[in-house]
């Protein structure tokens, strides 16, 4: 239909020229590239299929791209939670909500964030996961992330988790928990987690968790450029069945380098004053 | 010149997928997310060069001739740097004009969609957005 394409054409054409007409182009190509920008990377190894051959044996060592915003944008389904998983719920106020649903503007969210507290864990691979690197070590596995440049240790000496975390004879809740980690097979490392400090959220979402949480994260190296990632949430005080909160593949970094990405509490403080309160707060934009 | 529909109009929809979840990082239920307004003849104060988002600062008159102070966010400098930003992409004193969705109290504040400087170069935002209200 060659007058029907014409016709698409021209106007398209015309849509383009009248968008253009106040301002000039810059095209794409012309634009100076960053190459030690982890972000415009991830966007290429996601679109690169090629498997870097069989993955080695028991290793996942090395740097991973993380998808730039896993589980930002789809909010995965959260079982009905218990009476007292509502009222944790009710007092978390996210900026960001599923289907535009349960948000507030930044200004008056209280996602430990808008200060730059620690996402703490499972957020820290739910939310803002754009690096992650494995180091092996004789006792222990090592987990570094991009984000905040923070580090965990789990522990794979044969340990076992802590069951008195937070009462009297036991350890206090920690921001990262305490965690094991084993393999399952020769391609799959599981890791344990308990003991998560509860004033952190499981995502952006603002969905709670408690500090009897338990959480199993299986990393599966698919072949050599593939992890596959699965992080399982059991935490009965808060939701009535066990579910998955995040399931995403991570790549290879050819390069194996990181950018620094860090929230900087003074540029929080900027930001908030600045923009947020004015944009969101009735009450300070009087 | 022959032009394509169905792959102009892949790329189109393609461009929107991607953009629209970069634009929901922060929050935009603060914004009129529905048209942008575009101030001219702004005077940049300041650009901070910041995560989370960076942030223009710029004087400009409104219709009455007030003097306004707006400030606006754009992308991580991770997020614009892939666009062609550096940190010195905005000085002071540069006179910029500035495509942007506006908070919905009306104040001065906003989210950016793309600048035009003087010598005719556009910086867009990282969210940019070639047709606000999708």
């Amino acid at each position: 239909m060659p007058n029907v394409s014409r016709a698409l054409g021209v106007s398209i054409a015309a849509l383009l020229a009248f968008s253009a007409a106040a301002w000039a182009q810059t095209p794409q190509s012309q634009q100076a590239q960053n190459p030690q920008n982890l972000s415009e990377r991830v966007r290429k190894l996601e679109l690169d299929k090629s498997t870097g051959g069989p993955a080695p044996r028991r290793d996942i060592g090395g740097a991973w791209a993380g998808s730039a915003n896993p589980g930002l944008t789809v909010r995965f389904p959260v079982p009905p939670m218990t009476p007292l998983g509502q009222k944790m719920f009710s007092r978390n106020k996210p900026y960001r909500g599923e289907d535009g649903g349960k948000e507030v503007p930044v200004a008056l969210s209280n996602d430990p964030l808008n200060t730059c507290d620690p996402q703490g864990f499972p957020r820290d691979i739910t939310f803002e996961v754009r690096g992650i690197e494995f180091v092996q070590g004789p006792t222990a596995m090592w987990q570094m992330s991009q984000y905040q440049q923070l580090w965990r240790v789990i522990w794979t000496d044969g340990r076992k988790l802590p069951t008195n975390v937070g009462k009297p004879s036991g350890p206090d809740p920690r921001y990262f928990g305490f965690s094991v980690g084993h393999w399952d097979g020769d391609y799959t490392f599981v890791v344990d987690t308990v003991g998560t400090d509860d004033r952190t959220w499981l995502n952006i979402y603002g969905d709670p968790h408690s500090a009897d949480m338990h959480v199993e994260e299986r990393y599966t190296r698919v072949d050599h450029n593939t992890l596959n990632v699965t992080v399982t949430v059991d935490d009965p005080k808060i939701y009535t069945k066990p579910f998955v909160v995040t399931k995403y593949d991570m790549k290879w970094i050819p390069e194996q380098e990181f950018e620094e990405q860090l929230c900087v509490p003074s540029e929080m403080m900027k930001y908030q004053k600045l923009l947020a309160a004015p944009a969101g707060d009735p009450d300070a934009s009087k | 010149m022959k032009i394509k529909p169905r792959s102009s109009l892949i790329a189109a929809l393609s461009f929107l997928a991607l953009s629209f979840p970069l634009f929901a990082h922060h929050g935009n239920s603060a914004y009129n997310n529905e048209k942008t307004v575009t101030v001219k003849d702004g005077t940049v104060t300041e650009f901070v060069w910041a995560n989370p988002h960076s942030l223009i600062l710029f004087d400009a008159k409104d219709a009455n001739g007030k003097l306004a102070h707006w400030v606006v966010e754009g992308g991580s400098p991770s997020a614009l740097s892939n666009l062609g930003w550096t940190r010195s992409s905005l000085q002071a004193g540069d006179v910029i004009t500035v495509e942007l969705f506006q908070s919905k109290l009306g104040t001065p504040v906003g989210r950016l969609n793309r600048i035009l400087l003087s010598d005719g170069k556009e910086l867009r935002d990282s969210a940019y957005r070639s047709k606000p209200g999708n």
